[in-house]
């Protein structure tokens, strides 16, 4: 049934991928979480940049220089407008998600630890906010400790208290689990940390996609999201941060563009955002974010949650009656993602099976290998909804995952 | 059926989907000499292997188990078959002859319609590709 404030036809129509086959096959894509989709707004904007606007910025005096820096910029105070945040130079624009966790995790191995200390993460983390922790633990002589995950798939938020001590330095963890869907309940951790006077850095990059965000509500330290899962380009992402944190850490790389002088005698560094962006940045990915936060800004995001939530609500009803099937990760509070086992069938295989129905899943480990180990699990199947996918597409998926059981048996 | 159904079928075609059942020689070889491990980091596929060496270090028997996908554990249910079969006494022509047909290469591979032939199956499929190469690549001829 249509939604009647949310057409998910007029919105396909944006996406010119949508619309391609596969073997034949119309194409569900249903690896959201893994990458989206660019509308065609992106795509033009990529396309107008390299074909009208391609220029250096903040160094130019000629028309194209100074019309593009202003671009860049105005990308900027659109990133803090989207992200809640007051003061654009707070945005750090980074080549993702990744980029944005090892600058703050390398910050803080050189300024704010040290032996006998603490980080403090989760066992549901991507490797992404694991691995730089534990690469800053082994240059600082600091411990990364874990929260414990309950088995529906929630954090054990009673195991918490403990472990934010006087000893934690930092906890780093994820808004919304890329392999279990979980929603963490942020805004009451950050605020058990601050209780503490320990800082948060949360990965928004499974969030952003889902659901508006307001780090002043927040109120975290630290916000990192990648542009290639909000619908615009790949290696491009944002790093908010508080100014006092920012302005405290070092910077991150050496380069053109995050100076005031270079001398052999010394050199200094420019303030913020400029001292956290070396070299010339990914300026088409800039302005690709901007077309894709702009064309977000142009939907009813509430509506296109509540389509999401009907997908997911939809999806996991038909997968529960696939005999064999089992979804991990079932919290109360999901993201339209779906991670799942059938007895008998690896997920490779399930990956295969369905790619030849041209449904696109992700079959692995997603990145959070000590989640799936604490679990028993190598791998898992993931079928992962935006609002552009349809209730077809999840009776494609149970069909599919049916004709596979018989296939298989 | 369309062209990648038809691929899929035979990517799983019955001598895979019985081997995937029924895997050759798994489980753990009791009086096994040496354990040789393979892992493959992209989707955390592993497979291991147990061998019974002779005093002179000559392979007499082995076996594998695994937490890997259908095309990976018949891979490996394929190999050590055929390895068994022949006591591993000529287990290099074997072994050449198996990636042969995985990588495609007619010189090497025979024209026979047997199991190694079904393997080849999965050069259709580049992603898969690694799945089967991944017990061949972590026994070797010595």
């Amino acid at each position: 049934m249509p939604n009647s404030r949310f057409d998910t036809e007029i919105i396909r129509a944006d996406f010119p991928i949508l619309h391609r086959e596969v073997g034949g096959r119309p194409l569900s894509y249903l690896d959201n979480a893994a990458t989206a989709q660019k509308p065609k707004a992106v795509i033009d904007a990529l396309e107008r940049y390299y074909t009208f606007e391609n220029a250096n910025i903040h160094r130019g005096v000629h028309y194209l220089s100074e019309q593009l820096t202003e671009a860049y910029e105005a990308v900027r105070l659109q990133v803090a407008d989207f992200l809640g945040a007051k003061d654009a130079a707070e945005v750090i624009f980074t080549r993702g998600a990744t980029e944005g966790i090892n600058l703050i995790a390398e910050g803080f191995s050189k300024t704010c630890l040290g032996p006998g200390d603490e980080i403090l993460i989760t066992h549901m983390e991507h490797h992404a906010n694991i691995v730089p922790w534990q690469m800053a633990a082994e240059q600082s002589g600091a411990q990364v400790k874990v929260v414990p995950v309950l088995p529906d798939g929630s954090l054990d938020m009673e195991a918490l208290p403990a472990l934010l001590n006087e000893r934690t330095r930092i906890f780093a963890f994820v808004h919304t689990s890329n392999t279990l869907g979980t929603i963490n309940p942020a805004k009451e951790m950050i605020a058990m940390a601050h209780a503490k006077g320990i800082p948060v850095l949360l990965d928004g990059a499974q969030l952003v996609p889902h659901a508006p965000v307001d780090v002043a509500e927040l109120d975290c330290d630290f916000f990192v999201f990648s542009g290639h899962k909000l619908f615009g380009p790949t290696g491009i992402g944002v790093l908010w941060g508080k100014r006092e944190w920012l302005e405290r850490l070092p910077p991150y790389q050496g380069g053109g563009d995050m100076i005031e002088v270079v001398d052999f005698a010394g050199t200094t560094y420019k303030g913020l955002p400029g001292k956290f962006e070396a070299g010339t940045p990914h300026i088409a990915g800039v302005i690709g974010l901007g077309a894709a936060i702009d064309y977000l800004n142009g939907m009813d995001r509430t509506a296109a949650l509540v389509h999401e939530e009907s997908l997911l609500k939809a999806a996991t009803a038909a997968l529960v009656e696939v005999p064999g099937l089992q979804i991990f990760g079932t919290a109360p509070q999901k993201a339209s993602v779906l991670s799942f086992l059938i007895e008998g069938v690896h997920p490779h295989d399930i990956g295969t099976f369905l790619n030849a129905d041209g449904i696109a899943i992700r079959a692995g480990h997603h990145c959070t290998q000590p989640l799936l180990k604490e679990f028993g699990f190598a791998a898992t199947a993931r079928a992962s909804f935006a609002f552009y996918n349809t209730l077809e597409e999840v009776e494609r998926l149970r069909a599919s995952l049916h004709k596979l059981r018989q296939f298989f048996d | 059926m369309n062209d990648e159904n038809a691929l899929l079928k035979e990517l799983y075609q019955a001598t895979i989907l019985e081997h995937n059942k029924e895997p050759r020689h798994y489980g753990i070889l009791p009086d096994h000499t040496e354990v040789k491990e393979g892992y493959n980091p992209l989707c955390g596929d592993k497979i291991t292997f147990y061998l019974k060496r002779s005093e002179e270090g000559k392979i007499e028997a082995a076996s594998f188990e695994c937490a890997a996908c259908a095309i990976c554990k018949a891979s490996a249910s394929i190999l050590l078959e055929k390895a068994m079969q022949d006591k591993f006494r000529h287990f290099e022509v074997l072994h050449a002859k198996g990636l042969a047909h995985l990588e495609g290469n007619s010189a090497q591979a025979d024209s026979q319609a047997d199991e190694f032939a079904a393997l080849g199956a999965v050069r259709a499929f580049p992603s898969r590709l690694n799945c089967a190469r991944l017990p061949w690549d972590t026994l070797k001829p010595d």
